[in-house]
């Protein structure tokens, strides 16, 4: 993790000479240096990263006190070792209760523009209320956890130094933002091949054009998606509507986020529910076109790949992992 | 330990300026109209009939099931009093009424003879969407507990319900009966309630609005066969139950 931060916080460029509430506040702001292909990542102009708010939210990532009876913390679905997701289909929360979807991979969700499969919270700001407050989560109110996180020896001081203010709820979310906004990975042989680094067999290539022809309308460029939302044709019926269960649109039934693909093989099961266990089976359920249903997008219907195809196509997606992002 | 202190001083500064600010609106508003009515809505919170006391058991549903209550709460929001002529008296902004805070103070109101009372159950949908860790603490939609904001789909409970129902079926609730829950949310179901209210207000009355909730009118389905109501994405059975809102209420 040290690695990550390090590859990312590159320097620190400008101190910021004015002074607010008090002295104590740091405005040194981080200055990332993401490569520009990716494009901006979002941050509101009221949580710019500094160190000490990136500092908070990891220590926050990592503390069990988040969760109602301290057996939980954001890291236990949310694993270094799985790319920042989970390897079993639906992680356990507290009691072991079973939640309703798969972990997803936290790399690179600066980017994300809504947050969770159904796009249903609008910012990355505002999103950790929901696995604390959530019953099959952490399941701890928030203004419990603001009364118990204000009794921590080392908290309090660091709310103040990060944001001039008392540890609250908003400092909690927002420090916690800060820190997921620096898990960024963007080193797999795929990158260091399209950087002209990396020579690649005719197989890797073949791998690499059934991707574009057939995968790279939804998983599209460096992100590898677009990140809209589809139905690609897992279900006749969905249990779980998607983004029909924010928007209440019949239209939007079985559509969800379309994922990254990046660091794929270290983040199985796959889809929302995690129903398919291995790259193989993802493989073999785009291989016909998915199964029928009236909201599934025609790329995914138009889907035809022989079994040699998709032994090319596993090939280039195990060319997604980064290896510096899980050490 | 200094930081703390420099806190503390800028949160004094803050308090003598509204103090002051405060004095200043007082001052002000006497000066006005020193006599123009003033009113309050007062909910009482029952089962058909019988005051709501949370760990107190009520018959309520259907089929009649045993029940106690541990939460019951809900949001009222833009009161209007409406007056013979159609104009309106608004208080626009959410309350949070439950059996500990029953009542909503509208401070002084218009001089008029009111028809009309008017109220939203639940908050309208641009102030449902808004980020609740944005909101001073003092505000009913910045986080409570228990929590009212329904986070995963970006809105608050408009109403929230959670007790016990006598599960094991021995006429009695305990610890071991299992849970119940109804929490109506989601702009589909924000309600908005009209209450034929004759009242005459005239200067210097305070008067004081009695309204009715009864809870036994919202939980009116079998309750064993569905513990946790949860109003996500409508559907039939969630229409009919936000449909009971408006007659949950009454003088
Ligand atoms: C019990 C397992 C669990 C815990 C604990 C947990 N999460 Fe998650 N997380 C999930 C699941 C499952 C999802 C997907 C939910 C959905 O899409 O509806 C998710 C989604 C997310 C997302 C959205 C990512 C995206 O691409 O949309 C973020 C960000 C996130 N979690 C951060 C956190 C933080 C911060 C914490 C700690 C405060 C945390 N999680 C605790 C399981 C968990
Ligand atoms: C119409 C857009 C679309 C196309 C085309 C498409 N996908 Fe997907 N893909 C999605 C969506 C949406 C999901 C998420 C589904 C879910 O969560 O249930 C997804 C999920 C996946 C996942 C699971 C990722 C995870 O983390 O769970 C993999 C792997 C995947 N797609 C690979 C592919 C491959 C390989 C192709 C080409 C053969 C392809 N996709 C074509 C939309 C698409």
């Amino acid at each position: 993790m040290k690695k990550l931060l390090t590859i990312l916080l590159l320097c620190l460029v400008f101190s910021c000479a004015k002074k607010t509430e008090g002295e104590y506040l740091s405005e040194t702001f981080l200055v990332t240096n993401y490569p520009s292909e990716y494009g901006e990542p979002i941050i509101p102009e009221d949580n710019l990263l500094t160190e000490e708010r990136v500092a908070l939210g990891r220590l926050l990532f990592n503390d069990p006190l988040l969760s109602i009876d301290t057996s939980r913390s954001c890291a236990s679905c949310h694993k270094t070792e799985f790319a920042f997701a989970d390897d079993v289909a639906i992680s356990t929360g507290i009691e072991n209760k079973l939640g309703l979807r798969n972990s997803p991979s936290l790399l690179n969700v600066a980017w994300q523009p809504n947050m969770f499969k159904d796009g249903g919270v609008p910012n990355l700001d505002r999103q950790a209320i929901v696995p604390i407050e959530d019953e099959f989560e952490l399941g701890i109110n928030m203004l419990e956890l603001v009364e118990r996180l204000q009794q921590h020896p080392e908290y309090p001081e660091m709310a103040l130094v990060a944001y001039g203010r008392v540890l609250d709820a908003w400092v909690i979310n927002r420090s916690l933002a800060s820190y997921q906004r620096t898990l960024f990975s963007h080193d797999s042989p795929y990158d260091q091949y399209l950087a002209g680094n990396l020579d690649w067999s005719q197989e890797l290539k073949t791998g690499e054009a059934l991707f574009i022809a057939y995968c790279a309308s939804c998983h599209a460029g460096v992100h590898l998606t677009t990140f809209g939302f589809a139905n690609n044709g897992l279900y006749e019926t969905y249990s779980d509507v998607g983004r029909a269960r924010i928007t209440n649109l019949p239209q939007d039934e079985g559509k969800f986020k379309i994922p990254s693909l990046r660091n794929l093989p270290l983040t199985a099961p796959y889809m929302h529910d995690g129903s398919l266990e291995d790259l193989e089976s993802v493989l073999a359920h785009y291989s016909t076109g998915g199964k029928s249903h009236p909201n599934k997008s025609e790329l995914v219907a138009n889907i035809e790949l022989s079994e040699e195809e998709q032994a090319q196509l596993l090939l280039f997606l195990e060319q997604l992992v980064d290896e510096k992002v899980v050490d | 330990m200094r930081l703390i202190e420099d806190i503390e001083i800028v949160e004094m500064k803050k308090l003598v300026v509204n103090f002051v600010a405060i004095i200043a609106l007082l001052g002000m508003a006497s000066c006005g109209d020193e006599t123009a009515p003033s009113a309050s809505l007062n909910f009482n919170l029952n089962v058909d009939g019988e005051d709501l006391i949370i760990g107190q058991t009520y018959n309520l549903g259907d089929p009649a099931t045993l029940v106690d209550f541990e939460v019951a709460q809900f949001y009222i929001s833009d009161v209007r009093l409406i007056d013979s002529d159609g104009v309106a008296f608004e208080v626009n902004g959410d309350f949070l009424i439950s059996p500990g805070n029953t009542q909503i103070s509208l401070g002084t109101i218009d001089a008029a003879t009111y028809k009309t009372l008017e109220f939203g159950v639940g908050v309208d949908a641009v102030r449902n969407h808004e980020d609740p860790l944005e909101l001073n603490e003092s505000s009913v939609l910045s986080p409570q507990n228990p929590s009212m904001h329904w986070s995963w789909q970006n809105g608050y409970r408009f109403i929230r319900i959670d007790g016990k129902f006598d599960s094991d079926e021995n006429n009695a609730i305990e610890e071991s009966d299992e849970a119940f829950q109804l929490h109506i949310g989601n702009d589909a179901y924000f309600r908005t309630v009209q209450i034929p209210y004759d009242v005459e207000a005239f200067d210097g009355d305070q008067i004081s609005l009695e309204l009715k909730t009864d809870f036994a009118i919202l939980v009116d389905y079998d309750v064993a066969a569905n513990k946790v109501v949860h109003t996500s994405n409508p559907n039939e059975f969630f229409d009919g139950i936000s449909s009971n809102i408006p007659a949950a209420f009454s003088r």
